[in-house]
């Protein structure tokens, strides 16, 4: 799911465009906009607390033959969620178990090699400050 | 896309905004005209089990999570569903409820099983929400009390002999007591607890 939502609405489209057999599914929940409240930690462990609103798009389809799809994506693309849900609810079904390989791994290597690709642009930049006493 | 297996949730309502606002407005009036029967037009798709679109459309508007459910044995096909749509924990007795769905009249709870509210807090009472076998606007119920001009006729079948008096009992502890929405198929009529219903 997490994989799903993060990636972009041109490749979730393309690869549904591009299925040789496309099941049918009836819309459970209609893609609506809302907000909800993030939640962090203090240095990603102490107390939590509300960090602020964000604009979030769900969705919730069913698949003519049984499971139910979820699609929740950060921001306001309809379309996004609702493919993030069909594609939730096709890797439940048997029928589409090929799936894992053929989307959702391609999905989690491009976001690796684009996280990737940021990391070095910027650790490129990087400036060591040497000190007599760190600052540690 | 109507070929869903029949467990589990369908979609609910087309328009969610539009269409729980209209059954609202619908179901407001019934209960503001006692015995005044409404037609209910929506979800298009219905789980299995006796609950009607009335029902389920009442269901649907009037829901969320701060109502337990309640729902008899025959009704309780519907469960995901209602689940799933209004978010709605499960009551485990009919006490605990602020809506029940009957399915099945002929083996109501006794109607003191349900919340009746206290004095300081009326309204945490259980609406029941019946599905009968037939609602008529000529029937050979009496109805007088608050929103009724002067006296109106309503035709129910399929509640169990005896449901009138048992019901006339509970009049006594006003402001306390249950609401009743009497559903069939597409229409339903409501019976606020200040009608007084004459056989």
């Amino acid at each position: 799911m997490a994989q799903l939502a993060k990636a972009e609405t041109a490749t979730l489209e393309a690869h549904w465009q591009g299925l040789d057999e496309r099941p049918d599914y009836a819309l459970l929940r209609p893609a609506e906009t809302g907000l909800v409240m993030v939640r962090g930690r203090i240095s990603g462990t102490g107390a939590p607390f509300n960090m602020g609103e964000i604009t979030m798009t769900r969705c919730a389809i069913r698949l003519a033959d049984g499971p139910v799809g979820f699609g929740h994506v950060a921001g306001r693309d309809r379309r996004h969620a609702e493919l993030a849900a069909i594609f939730d609810a096709m890797l439940q079904h048997p029928r589409w178990q090929a799936l894992n390989s053929d989307l959702i791994d391609r999905l989690a290597k491009s976001r690796a090699d684009r996280r990737q690709a940021e990391q070095a642009e910027i650790a490129a930049t990087r400036v060591d400050f040497f000190t007599l006493v760190r600052g540690e | 896309m109507s070929a869903l297996t029949a467990d589990g949730p369908l979609p609910g309502f087309a328009d969610p905004v539009d269409d729980a606002q209209r059954i609202f407005r619908k179901v407001l009036d019934a209960l503001a005209h006692p015995g005044r029967i409404v037609a209910i037009d929506a979800p298009a798709d219905l789980p299995p089990g006796p609950l009607g679109r009335a029902a389920l459309g009442t269901a649907l508007a009037l829901l969320d999570f701060e109502t337990p459910l309640w729902l008899d044995e025959a009704a309780s096909a519907a469960r995901a569903h209602l689940r799933f749509h209004c978010n709605c924990p499960k009551a485990e007795t009919p006490g605990g409820a602020s809506f029940a769905f009957l399915g099945d009249p002929a083996v109501l709870p006794t109607l003191d099983s349900f919340a009746l509210g206290t004095d300081a807090y009326p309204d945490r009472s259980t609406t029941l929400v019946i599905e009968v076998r037939a609602l008529a606007d000529d029937g050979d119920l009496t109805l007088s009390g608050p929103g009724i001009e002067d006296r109106t006729r309503l035709g129910i079948e399929g509640l169990p002999a005896g449901f009138w008096a048992k019901r006339a009992a509970l009049a006594p502890l006003f402001p306390c007591g249950i609401d009743l929405i009497l559903t069939c198929g597409d229409r339903l009529a409501a019976l606020p607890r200040t009608t007084r219903v004459e056989e």
